[in-house]
């Protein structure tokens, strides 16, 4: 270090110095500028142009995340907001379906559907006894726990009770379909399907009906039917509770009005078996089967 | 900013964007690296070209991601051994004695200080008048001469000693 003296200030106007030996240089670079360009390009063919109008201000971006939270949280609740309509016992209750077809449903009945929805999901559940009085052009699906209807523009009843299930044609055509063995069938006017406990679908001829001659104007109509079914419409049309303490294995056909008192219709039914019922309480009948 | 736009831009800075970057760390990957970064972020924010500004500004990221990046590889070769350049063969030395300058150099230019070293390698190995160096490192005139003496200096007495 023996030449400290060198004067800085001097030197960057004179260099006649040992720097001017060296040969010129280059960075000794790996990829060339071509190489980098082209991995560039790459990136920047995928970058959209307009860009930096579209979501370059955070109020935009905000906006735009509350749209889309408004609309998908919209589309949930249109998609899931139910609509139950339950009738309770001796009651019958009368509603309007979207798109101005009607329903009437009997006692003891419940029913549900998305009426926010209905323009991409027409389907109806419903457990119970309904009539159904479909406006033109208005094509729907009733679902039940056996069986499904389909509507083609008509009117139609439906009975879903305790795995029964059985559909009666009036006007039109409806498409009767079983949930357990996949069978379909189409009802024509005065027909009626049965489903079985199997799943199996029957279709029998009815005679016409009237209005009058039906739930519809408290009428009950039963043909070749087993009586507990029958009691338990009693019960359901009077607010009662029927108690049979043994299995009833017997087959009825009659029918009774609604004007009636349960009473009479009670003794109507039990006189043509021989049977006996006692009032247990207020709202409670008990069905007393002789021994012999 | 157009595509045409940024390939202009991307033909004119470049080049010393990265060499500026070598001249700091003497990597050449990692200057690669940066300086396509820098490239790729001009594209991304969409940086409106007001020549001139532009240019301090690419200094600056490159500078700015430079120092981020360099903390990370610090670690890993602490020490910077030497500038590795490659070099024109018109000479008039004889090639060992040119062997031995230039070894001495690169590990000269390791030693010296970054601010000084990318201000001197600015100056020799790209002939940027002090001022255009001034401009582009957004520094005064005043502060580049200082910083080129300093190294200009430091590197004759270490090539000069014992040569």
């Amino acid at each position: 270090m023996t030449k400290d003296e060198r004067n800085t200030g001097n030197n960057s106007v004179r260099r006649p110095d040992i720097l001017d030996r060296l040969p010129q240089s280059r960075i000794p670079w790996k990829r060339s500028k071509e190489e980098v360009w082209n991995s560039l390009k790459n990136n920047i063919d995928e970058q959209p142009e307009a860009r930096k109008i579209s979501f370059g201000s955070y109020i935009l971006r905000l906006s735009a995340a509350a749209v889309i939270l408004l609309l998908v949280g919209s589309a949930a609740f249109m998609r899931f907001y139910t609509r139950t309509v339950t009738s309770q016992s001796a009651e019958v209750v009368n509603l309007e379906l979207p798109r101005g077809s009607e329903v009437m449903l009997n006692a003891e009945t419940i029913i549900k559907y998305n009426p926010l929805w209905w323009k991409f999901n027409r389907k109806i559940r419903m457990e119970g006894e309904a009539y159904f009085e479909v406006s033109k052009g208005n094509e729907f699906t009733v679902i039940s726990e056996s069986g499904t209807t389909t509507v083609l523009g008509t009117t139609f009843n439906i009975y879903s009770r305790k795995g029964d299930y059985e559909v009666s044609c009036y006007t039109g055509k409806v498409r009767v379909g079983s949930v357990n063995s996949g069978e379909e069938v189409i009802l024509e006017p005065n027909q009626k399907a049965s489903i079985d406990e199997e799943g199996y679908l029957a279709v029998n001829e009815e005679p016409p009906r009237s209005i009058n001659q039906d739930w519809r104007s408290g009428y009950f109509k039963f043909t070749s039917m087993p009586v507990t079914r029958v009691f338990d419409e009693i019960s359901r049309q009077f607010g009662f509770t029927i108690k049979a303490t043994e299995n009833l294995d017997l087959i009825y056909t009659g029918n009774f009005s609604k004007d009636q008192s349960i009473e009479e219709v009670m003794n109507l039914v039990c006189k043509a078996f021989g049977i006996d019922f006692v009032s247990e309480d207020e709202n409670t009948y008990r069905i007393i089967v002789n021994a012999n | 900013m157009t595509q045409e736009e940024f390939k202009g831009l991307f033909d004119k800075y470049f080049d010393s964007i990265r060499s500026y970057i070598y001249y700091r760390c003497g990597d050449t990957e990692l200057a690669t690296d940066i300086a396509q970064e820098v490239f790729m972020q001009v594209w991304e924010k969409q940086f409106e070209i007001q020549n001139g500004k532009i240019k301090s500004l690419l200094y600056k990221m490159s500078g700015d991601l430079f120092i981020s990046r360099y903390r990370r590889k610090e670690l890993e070769h602490r020490y910077l051994n030497s500038i590795e350049l490659d070099y024109l063969e018109e000479s008039p030395e004889e090639q060992a004695q040119l062997k031995e300058l230039i070894t001495k150099y690169e590990k000269s230019l390791a030693g010296l200080p970054e601010n000084q070293r990318d201000v001197f390698l600015m100056s020799r190995n790209e002939g940027l008048k002090y001022s255009e160096i001034a401009e582009r490192l957004n520094i005064s005139i005043k502060a580049v001469e200082k910083r080129m003496n300093k190294a200009l200096s430091y590197l004759r007495e270490a090539l000069e000693y014992k040569g």
